[in-house]
């Protein structure tokens, strides 16, 4: 049976909130930006009337100042967003069950089995368009499709207020004549690994040998030839948002670290990732370091552990190691990340007759207990009084 | 070089030997086998420069020689051969070893003896004799506890004390450790060897039970000999845990019960894995002179057995394990009545077996709750 795939994704979401709690700022450019006192101060998103004037997501405030100065600048309030992302989740829920939200703005709906109680994924993409309208106050675009990559493509095809229907049969003028990159899936990198091969719109990608692909870029580059194809059987999950499939914590420093200053900040980043993963009852196998200078450069490195682990010391360890192996002591860092995936819960764990793992597991518990009582800066390593070491964890 | 011997000697000689040959090597040679044909007797070695395996075996040896053959191949070609006899000839002109059978032949490429890696000397230092069968017994018991994995070179081996009165055999994965005491006989003492399990390993294959085995070491070296092979092995160069501190004094609580039982409930208790989990965890329950061995997966199902323990005990306990870990020890013990000492909720569980001159322990430490 053929499948009916929505992807409702709410347009300018958070810009569009802000419009619907107060009417005087509709019509008008609405920029919802990062703290403008702190130097991350970013555009996060901006309304469509914003977007006519040059503002970007992702912008300086400055800058987006300099281009728009009659613009209405509002901080982030993320409680009204989740809350009007659940209303939207539950007028979608109202269509059918299979509901997965894939960010906080947007989210796939299987409609399949949906269509004799609602009509054909048409109509029920316009009756959801409307009821989101009516009740919620904020327009957004739908694409339907086949499967959730065509549902996906689609709906960024027509902005703000759209409905696009995809098929296999209109996927070539649709979709092929776009850049490469616009195909979900296709970074930065891999957009220049793909211009080198002469692939410049999807289309080109879709016609390429997908042998020479898998060749070039393992099982990623059948994917991605796949996807530029229009197959892709992944199912509608409503539950991928609940399984957390890693926990991480990345910094951006206030000025270039060097040497064992980065080690403390791996360090202060292990003790709140470790933190995280008892707190939900997870242990995790694979510990990942990412750094990037300020040119933004980035790497970013994982290796996966002998032995499962919820424990900040294996995981400082475990990064140490990859920022041994792959960074230069001489080169200076200006954002670091920790994180650990590859997690799976578990309450039980084999213990060692050697070594000191009970004691740490104690020492980190107690840390636990007392950061709960006291707040998470009542207890820290004595290594992090040094200077320009523990500035971030008291903002954190 | 001309021999002839038997087919079936040749092959199970060369199925061993190939065993020690490294799977990836960036010295060609190592894949090779040296024969070498004297005073009627073959004998082959390989090595993978750790450890090097010689195996004698009788044969007509019509023209003294050696030479160095691809062991693999000459391995699977033996095994293919028909008839009894095999004739081996090699001959300085050609390098080719040519194998007879009948009226058919087949030639493999050969190296020059001279440049197979020089065996190391037999270690003359220390010695000690054993009976092939009492040494394969004993270091089976502990080798079930050893590490296999050779990354974690401090678990990777059997680690041998020769003290006043005893000869203690040990060994350890982290989670568990095995312990044999047998008196010591051999004049040797103060003096302890940590050996490679994979050395012993190949050495059980090898040995008879009837035959005397040599086993002689110096500083570095460890070297096992008997009438028909002879296997080298480096010492492992690291320091053993120290391990009696773990091994708890007084246990909290022990237990008799029969080993077929208790053996079998575990391995059906192993069937029960969570997907999400590597291994499947039993839980043993003593209460009321009943254990009762619980386990459980998700989305699978559960399991749930009562043994009647074998004399009465006082008290109760409730512990966690991987059911792997309980249930290998079992495999070695010889008596049909197996002693289990438990240490509360978060302490190991200890096999014991006493006999008149040996003593075994197997410590299992438990799954414990990592909140």
């Amino acid at each position: 049976m053929n499948r009916a795939i929505l992807l409702a994704d709410m347009n300018s979401f958070f810009a569009s909130v802000h419009q619907a709690l107060d009417p005087e700022l509709q019509g008008k450019p609405v920029i919802v930006a990062g703290d403008p006192e702190k130097r991350h101060g970013i555009v996060l998103t901006a309304s469509y009337e914003a977007k006519k004037r040059g503002i970007r997501t992702g912008m300086g405030v400055w800058e987006a100042r300099h281009r728009c100065p009659e613009g209405i600048f509002i901080k982030p309030q993320y409680h009204l967003y989740v809350d009007f992302s659940s209303r939207v989740l539950q007028i979608m829920g109202d269509f059918t069950p299979l509901v997965e939200p894939f960010s906080i703005d947007e989210a796939f709906m299987d409609v399949t089995g949906s269509q004799k109680l609602f009509g054909s994924p048409v109509e029920i993409a316009k009756k959801l368009k409307e009821r989101i309208r009516r009740e919620i106050g904020i327009t957004c675009s739908i694409g339907v499709g086949p499967n959730k990559l065509l549902a996906k493509m689609a709906a960024g095809l027509q902005k703000p207020d759209g409905l696009t229907v995809m098929t296999h049969e209109n996927m070539p003028q649709l979709l092929w004549p776009l850049p490469v990159r616009e195909l979900f899936g296709v970074g930065h990198r891999y957009e220049q690994h793909l211009h080198k091969l002469n692939i410049y719109t999807i289309g080109d990608l879709a016609k390429y040998p997908a042998a020479i692909l898998k060749k070039k870029f393992g099982l990623y580059g059948e994917t991605l030839w796949l996807s530029a194809n229009g197959i892709d059987s992944s199912p509608v999950d409503p539950d991928s948002l609940n399984r957390v499939k890693s926990i991480g914590q990345q910094i951006t420093l206030p000025r270039d670290y060097k040497g064992n200053e980065i080690k403390v900040v791996i360090l202060e980043l292990a003790d709140l990732v470790a933190h995280r993963v008892r707190a939900g009852g997870y242990l995790g196998k694979t510990v990942s370091l990412t750094l990037k200078d300020t040119n933004f450069c980035c790497l970013s490195r994982m290796q996966t552990l002998k032995r499962p682990t919820n424990l900040a010391a294996d995981i400082s360890a475990a990064a140490f190691e990859l920022l041994q192996k792959h960074w230069s002591p001489r080169w200076p860092v200006r954002m670091v990340g920790v994180s650990l995936a590859n997690l799976f819960p578990s309450q039980l764990e084999q213990a060692e007759l050697f070594g000191n793992r009970e004691k740490l597991r104690g020492i980190e518990k107690a840390c636990d207990q007392v950061r709960e009582r006291y707040g998470r800066t009542a207890v820290f390593r004595a290594i992090s009084l040094k200077e320009g070491c523990l500035e971030h964890v008291r903002y954190l | 070089m001309k021999i002839i011997c038997q087919k079936n000697e040749l092959a199970a000689a060369l199925t061993s030997l190939c065993r020690i040959i490294p799977n990836r090597t960036n010295l060609p040679i190592l894949n090779g086998c040296l024969c070498e044909a004297r005073e009627q007797t073959l004998t082959l070695q390989c090595t993978d420069l750790e450890i090097t395996m010689k195996i004698i075996i009788s044969a007509q040896v019509e023209e003294e020689g050696s030479t160095v053959v691809l062991a693999r191949y000459l391995s699977d070609l033996v095994k293919k051969l028909p008839g009894e006899e095999v004739v081996l000839s090699w001959s300085e002109e050609d390098s080719l070893l040519d194998i007879n059978y009948g009226a058919s032949s087949s030639k493999l490429h050969t190296w020059r003896a001279d440049d197979f890696p020089p065996s190391r000397e037999k270690p003359t230092e220390r010695k000690v004799y054993f009976q092939g069968g009492l040494w394969k017994r004993i270091t089976r018991k502990v080798l079930s506890a050893a590490a296999q994995q050779e990354a974690r070179i401090n678990y990777a081996g059997v680690y041998m004390q020769f003290l006043e009165d005893s000869i203690k055999l040990a060994a350890t994965d982290a989670y568990r450790l095995a312990v044999i005491k047998i008196p010591n006989n051999s004049g040797i003492k103060d003096c302890d060897l940590f050996i490679p399990a994979n050395a012993l390993i190949e050495v059980n294959r090898l040995a008879a039970d009837g035959d005397e085995l040599e086993i002689a070491w110096n500083e570095g070296l460890i070297c096992f000999s008997s009438q028909n092979f002879m296997l080298s092995s480096r010492l492992i160069n690291s320091q053993f845990p120290n391990y009696e501190k773990v091994i708890p004094e007084q246990p909290e609580l022990t237990i008799e019960v029969d080993k077929n039982s208790l053996q079998t409930a575990l391995e059906r208790a192993s069937l029960f894995i969570s997907p999400d989990e590597h291994y499947a965890i039993a839980s043993l329950q003593i209460d009321n002179n009943l254990l009762t061995v619980k386990a459980h997966a998700v989305d699978v199902g559960s399991l749930r057995e009562e043994i009647a323990l074998l004399s009465p005990v006082e008290g109760e306990c409730n512990v966690e394990f991987n059911a792997k870990y309980l249930l290998e020890p079992l495999q070695v013990l010889d008596q049909e009545k197996v002693t289990l000492c438990f240490n509360g909720e978060r302490g190991p569980a200890v096999y014991r077996e006493e006999s008149e001159d040996e003593s075994y322990l197997h410590l299992v430490s438990p799954v414990c709750p990592v909140g």
